[in-house]
């Protein structure tokens, strides 16, 4: 009863989601929403392994700028073949998985945990935006395909369906496929955390030694995750790079990994939608920020964080669910006493429990 | 899992076991064996390297030398969820549970490796019955107390089937009611599986062992029947003090 009621709950924040996602066209361009929720799918990676597997990673920026990257240089080199975009899509995805399924084993199976996983995979994330900050002259040539130093990779060919006539995802297009990306990770991720293989990543994530003496072995199940949240992180790099048209350094930027995990803290851990709306809700608040000049955005955006912290520390979502449970069971609980289930005696004593 | 009806009769055994920590010797040549179906305990006096042999048995430490056989399989060196894949339930001392899951969804977990979902679902309501934990099926197993926590460690270790048992003073911090019910659930399930029982508590002892190994300075000191060897001399000194002549 305890899963269904927290289904009803998580099925009531996916429907306003969905209506968040197609009535906000109305009321701001699709240009600026589109880089929210594809900043929503990039916490929702984070989400998916801090929350489900308890592992903080500072590198998801790391995955993240590969990916955008990854597809950058395949599609240069892929370009005027029909399928070139989307090859470069999988290519781009096949690259991120594959690094964050290496660097994850490296760091399980020789039992790197906790804060040293942490500096791991930040230094990973440094390292990525010293090189391609680096990579500038005609030596760093992958292809067609320069890396352009701190200027980056601009003008490669954005995601095309080769469809009767080549149709480019750009715009209004670009935002509702990202949106129906993001809907599939977060329904994903759900039914990810109801199956035995999610159970056991939560049983890892509460005690490892347990897991370890029933069986499991926490080594392969933090692998898994790690690769499959580098999938999550390196689309939304994908799609940024599609986004945007350009990718640079900055994607590697400490300022990039340490803003997902202010969203990831700010919308709620351990919830499937909260690093959605911290993402989105921080991310708009950045964007509606930059517009003036009196006092500097970080120190705003500090500002909010130190408030959520103090204010709410268990993050925006979960706190709204703790408030909104009481009203829930009472409506249960008079539902019931309509139906003639309980007498108004039992209904009042069963609620004041 | 492994075959342990083969040609040997112990399902467990350790051969020239020791385990060193720098200068320290805490497991000194111990050779142990254990038949199928057999209960037996392990007993000593603080420090006399039960729990060291113990966690060498479960993949928790790994031996400075000699050799660990699970039935006809070297595990040497195995870690613990390789050991406890061959079919090996382990309580810890401390009981070890997942404390944000609900009783439940500890007991399931541990079914579920070993069993397909529904069979699994089953396994987890009949521990609950079996073990009194129905009306706390969907209570977080961080909120219950030590007792509770002993019994639904226990309901975890068996959900998952075993036919080998290794438990960590299962009695430890049990009310005398408690310890009673342990003792007869561990008799109940000795009749099918064989049983390593590390313990202090000597009354508790008595009421399951039908073996005893006793440990001391790292070395097995004593082994046999249980009351042959809780009344020898040797045996009563090291463990109980010289007092207790």
């Amino acid at each position: 009863m305890r899963a269904l009621h927290a289904n009803i709950g998580w099925w009531f924040g996916f429907a306003l989601v969905t209506l968040a996602l197609l009535f906000a066209p109305m009321f701001w361009g699709s240009f600026h929403l589109t880089l929210l929720v594809i900043q929503g799918l990039l916490a929702l990676s984070l989400g998916l392994l801090w929350g489900q597997a308890g592992i903080l990673c500072f590198g998801q920026s790391a995955f993240y700028g590969l990916g955008a990257y990854a597809y950058a240089v395949a599609a240069m080199n892929l370009q005027g073949h029909p399928w070139g975009t989307l090859a470069a899509v999988f290519i781009a995805l096949l690259v991120t998985a594959s690094f964050a399924a290496a660097l994850g084993a490296m760091m399980f199976y020789g039992r790197v945990s906790d804060v040293y996983l942490g500096v791991i995979t930040l230094v990973v994330t440094l390292l990525f935006n010293k090189f391609m900050n680096a990579a500038a002259g005609s030596a760093y040539v992958i292809g067609q395909a320069h890396l352009g130093g701190f200027n980056g990779i601009p003008g490669f060919p954005p995601l095309a369906l080769p469809l009767s006539e080549s149709f480019e995802v750009t715009g209004d297009a670009l935002y509702a496929l990202c949106c129906v990306l993001l809907l599939l990770a977060l329904a994903g991720c759900h039914w990810l955390g109801q199956t035995h293989w999610g159970r056991a990543l939560a049983g890892v994530r509460e005690n490892e030694l347990r897991a370890q003496l029933l069986g499991y072995d926490p080594r392969r199940l933090k692998t898994g995750i790690f690769a499959l949240s580098g999938l999550l992180a390196g689309l939304a790099g994908v799609l940024y790079a599609c986004w945007a048209e350009i990718v640079t350094p900055g994607l590697f930027s400490l300022k990039q990994a340490a803003e997902v995990i202010i969203w990831v803290i700010a919308g709620g851990l351990g919830t499937w939608i909260g690093p959605v709306v911290g993402a989105f809700a921080l991310g708009g608040l950045k964007s509606a920020l930059a517009t003036q000049t009196l006092i500097d955005n970080t120190v705003i955006m500090g500002a909010v964080l130190v408030a959520v912290v103090l204010l709410l520390p268990r993050g925006v979502v979960p706190s709204l669910q703790r408030w909104l449970q009481p009203l829930g069971s009472r409506a249960r609980w008079r539902l019931r006493w309509m139906r003639g289930e309980v007498t108004a005696n039992v209904a009042k004593d069963s609620h004041h429990d | 899992m492994i075959d342990t009806k083969s040609q040997t009769s112990c399902v467990l055994e350790t051969r020239g076991l020791g385990v060193r920590f720098g200068g320290v010797v805490a497991v000194d040549s111990v050779d142990f064996s254990l038949r199928q179906h057999e209960l037996r305990c392990l007993i000593g006096p603080n420090g006399a390297g039960k729990t060291s042999f113990f966690r060498c048995l479960t993949g928790q430490t790994t031996p400075s030398r000699g050799e660990v056989w699970l039935a006809d399989t070297n595990i040497t060196g195995w870690v613990p969820h390789q050991v406890a894949r061959l079919g090996v339930g382990i309580k810890t001392q401390i009981p070890s549970l997942m404390n944000e899951l609900t009783v439940r969804e500890n007991l399931w977990l541990a079914a579920r490796r070993t069993q397909p979902a529904r069979q699994a679902d089953d396994a987890a309501d009949e521990m609950l019955e079996r073990l009194h934990l129905a009306p706390l099926a969907l209570k977080l197993a961080g909120q219950l107390s030590h007792g509770l926590r002993q019994r639904t460690e226990l309901g975890v270790v068996l959900a998952a089937r075993p036919w080998l048992l290794l438990l960590d003073e299962p009695a430890g911090g049990l009310t005398h009611d408690e310890v009673q019910q342990m003792a007869e659930l561990i008799l109940e399930i000795g009749r099918t599986t064989s049983i390593v029982v590390v313990e202090h508590d000597m009354a508790f002892v008595r009421q399951i062992a039908q073996q005893v190994t006793v440990f001391h300075q790292g070395r097995v000191l004593r082994q046999g029947a249980v009351d042959d060897v809780l009344s020898d001399q040797v045996v009563r000194e090291v463990y109980l003090g010289k007092r207790a002549q």
